[in-house]
C-alpha cells in the first residue's frame, strides 16, 4: 500500500513553489480549501497560475493575497451571497492577473482529458461565441474536421496542473480520501495532476473506508500529501460535516469592497491568527461550529 | 380578477411554455433578484406546470437530476439542496454532457447583456484584454445556447441590458459576428423566449431579431422601447400576456412557494 505523507498544513503549503501551476478542487459554496489559501498568503506564495473550473471563494481569496498571476476559469460566481467575486474582477479590470476563459464543459473536458493521460480533448461546445477569439489558434485551440466522421471539432490541450490542493472530508492513514455531496470536478482535477495534496476532516480507521468503498472517489495511490485539519474548508461547507457559513461570507464579501476594508479582512484573519485553530475562535469559536456542524440525524 | 404580483405573472407566462415530457436545465445562482430570475423562477415555473398541463416536466438543477418538486427545500443552502430527494446527482462532465448529447429541451438563461439576436454576455463588460467590469465568466452558457432545444432567458428590462452588440459574444443567439447559428452549426434551438418584466418576446423578427410577443398589463410600446437599447419590433394590437388564473396563483402561493423564498426578490 502506498502510503500517503500526512504534513501539517504550513509544511505542506512549503511544498507548492512560486510560479506553480496550481488547481483548487471544489465549486459554489463547498468543498474549496480555504484553511490552505489562507496558509499559502500567509506564507507570500507569489505568481501562482490558477486552473479553476468554478472555485470561486478560493480563487478569490488567493487573487486577493496577492498570490496569483493567472487564472484560466470557467465560472467565479458567489453562489449564496449577492455580488461579485471582487478581488478576482478588480484583479482583471486593473489588469493584475492575466485571464483565460473557457465554458463550463470545455474546462471539465479538459481535466478529464488530463485525467485520462490524452495530451488534448475534442468538445463541440464554444462554436461562435467571443471565446476562441481570445485565444491563440494553434497554442490554445486547434479547429479540425473529425478524421472519422468529418465533423468540425474544436481541440482543446489538456489541463494538466503541476499540483492540485483539495479539500476532502476523511481518509485512511494512507490516504484512501472520500468524498461525498456534490464533487462536481474535484476527482478529474486531482486524476489530472502531477501531484495532489489532500485536505481532510480526520483520519478515520481502515474499516470506516471499507464500509464505504464507493465514497473513496480518489484511492491512496492519487494521494501525494495528506492535511488532517478540521473545519478547514470554512467558510465553505464540507457536506456531511458542516455547511457554509454565511454570516462570514457577508463578512468577507463586504471586506472585498475597498482596498483598506480588505487589508483589514487579510489582517484580522489571515496574518493575525497564529494557527487554524485561532482562525476558527476569531470566526466565531466553538458556537459557530455547533451552528454549522452537519446533524448527525438529519445528515447534513 | 385574480391579483397577483410581477414575478407570479412572470413565473406563469414561463410555465404555459413548458411542455409535457420535457426537462429543464436550471443553474445555480447568488442572491437577490439574480437568484430569483435564474433560479427560483424557473423552479415555480416547472412545478406550476407539472401541476397544471405538463405532469411529466421534470429538471435538472447544476449536478442533481429529477428533485422532487413536492419537496423544494425550505433554505436554498448547499446542504438543503445536497439532500434534496433526487434520482441523480451526477459529476460535472456528466451534467454537462446532458447538453451535447440533446437531453436538454430548455435551458433556463439569464444574464447582464442581451443583443437583438439573442447574443448574452456574461464574462465583461468593455474590452476583454481591458474589461470595465469583469463579469463571472461563461458557467455553462455557451452550451444552454448551444444545445439546448429552446433557451428561455429571464431577466429584468432597462436599456443598461438589452443592447444593440453584446460587448462579448459569451453564449451564441440567432446571429453573431455576422454568421447565423446554422453557419456556426449549433444543434440547438437557440434563445426561443425572452421573459422581463414588461413582456414576453421571441426572435421571429426580421432577420432573427427581438420581438414582443405579449405585454404584461399596463406596459405601453414606448415604455419597452425606452428601456430597449436597440429599435425593438412590437407589432402593432401586440397583443397582452397570459393573466395567472386563480388556480395557478393558489397554486403559487399555497403548494409551491407558500414561504415566499423562490419569488421573494
Amino acid at each position: 500500500m502506498l502510503n500517503s505523507r500526512i504534513l501539517t498544513i504550513e509544511e505542506a503549503a512549503a511544498g507548492i513553489p512560486d510560479g506553480s501551476v496550481v488547481t483548487v478542487g471544489g465549486f459554489g459554496v463547498f468543498l474549496q480549501p480555504m484553511a490552505m489559501m489562507r496558509e499559502m498568503i500567509r506564507q507570500g506564495k507569489k505568481d501562482i497560475n490558477l486552473l479553476s473550473v468554478g472555485e470561486a471563494y478560493a480563487a478569490d481569496l488567493l487573487v486577493g493575497g496577492g498570490c496569483v498571476r493567472s487564472v484560466t476559469l470557467a465560472s467565479f460566481g458567489f453562489e449564496a451571497v449577492t455580488g461579485r467575486s471582487r478581488n478576482f474582477c478588480k484583479a482583471v479590470e486593473q489588469g493584475k492577473v492575466e485571464v483565460e476563459d473557457y465554458s463550463h464543459f470545455s474546462m471539465a473536458s479538459r481535466f478529464l482529458a488530463g485525467a485520462m493521460g490524452l495530451p488534448f480533448t475534442a468538445v463541440h461546445s464554444m462554436r461562435g461565441s467571443d471565446l476562441l477569439d481570445h485565444l491563440p489558434e494553434g497554442k490554445k485551440y486547434v479547429k479540425m474536421d473529425c478524421p472519422f466522421s468529418g465533423e468540425e471539432v474544436i481541440l482543446l490541450p489538456a489541463a494538466k496542473p503541476d499540483i492540485a490542493v483539495i479539500q476532502a472530508q476523511r481518509a485512511d492513514m494512507d490516504g484512501n480520501l472520500q468524498l461525498m455531496g456534490p464533487t462536481i470536478c474535484i476527482e478529474e482535477q486531482a486524476r489530472a495532476a502531477k501531484r495532489v495534496i489532500a485536505i481532510v476532516e480526520e483520519i478515520v480507521p481502515r474499516s470506516v473506508i471499507q464500509a464505504n468503498p464507493t465514497a473513496t472517489l480518489l484511492p491512496s495511490f492519487f494521494v501525494d500529501t495528506l492535511v488532517v485539519l478540521p473545519y478547514s474548508a470554512h467558510p465553505m461547507a464540507s457536506y456531511g460535516y458542516y455547511d457554509y457559513d454565511l454570516e462570514h461570507l457577508y463578512t468577507y464579501t463586504n471586506s472585498s469592497k475597498t482596498p483598506e476594508s480588505w487589508k483589514g479582512y487579510l489582517d484580522e484573519y489571515v496574518y493575525a491568527p497564529k494557527d487554524h485553530y485561532e482562525y476558527l475562535e476569531r470566526v466565531g469559536g466553538l458556537r459557530k461550529i455547533m451552528q454549522l456542524r452537519a446533524d448527525p440525524l438529519l445528515g447534513y | 380578477m385574480t391579483e397577483y404580483t410581477l414575478n407570479e405573472l412572470m413565473a406563469v407566462n414561463v410555465a404555459r411554455q413548458l411542455h409535457d415530457d420535457e426537462m429543464g436545465f436550471i443553474g445555480v445562482g447568488t442572491g437577490g433578484r439574480a437568484f430569483t430570475v435564474a433560479v427560483g423562477l424557473p423552479i415555480v415555473a416547472a412545478r406550476l406546470a407539472q401541476l397544471t398541463h405538463a405532469p411529466n416536466f421534470t429538471i435538472q438543477i447544476g449536478t442533481i437530476i429529477s428533485p422532487d418538486l413536492e419537496n423544494i427545500p425550505k433554505v436554498f443552502t448547499e446542504n438543503h439542496i445536497t439532500t434534496w430527494p433526487t434520482m441523480a446527482r451526477v459529476r460535472a462532465d456528466d451534467n454537462l454532457d446532458m447538453f451535447v448529447k440533446g437531453k436538454v429541451d430548455v435551458g433556463f438563461v439569464s444574464g447582464p447583456q442581451i443583443d437583438q439576436y439573442g447574443n448574452i454576455n456574461i464574462t465583461v463588460i468593455g474590452d476583454y484584454k481591458k474589461p470595465k467590469v469583469r463579469l463571472v465568466g461563461c458557467l455553462a452558457l455557451p452550451e444552454h445556447l448551444a444545445f439546448a432545444r429552446r433557451a428561455f432567458v429571464i431577466t429584468d428590462h432597462n436599456a443598461r441590458t438589452f443592447v444593440e452588440n453584446v460587448h462579448f459574444v459569451t453564449g451564441v443567439g440567432w446571429q453573431a459576428n455576422g454568421k447565423s447559428r446554422e453557419e456556426y452549426n449549433l444543434p440547438g434551438g437557440g434563445p426561443v423566449y425572452v421573459f422581463t418584466d414588461l413582456g414576453v418576446f421571441d426572435f421571429n423578427g426580421e432577420g432573427h431579431r427581438m420581438q414582443a410577443l405579449t405585454l404584461h398589463p399596463g406596459v405601453t410600446p414606448d415604455m419597452v422601447q425606452e428601456k430597449t437599447g436597440f429599435p425593438v419590433i412590437i407589432p402593432p394590437n401586440v397583443p397582452t400576456s397570459i393573466l395567472p388564473t386563480e388556480e395557478e396563483i393558489e397554486l403559487i402561493r399555497t403548494k409551491i412557494d407558500p414561504e415566499n423564498i423562490l419569488l421573494k426578490y
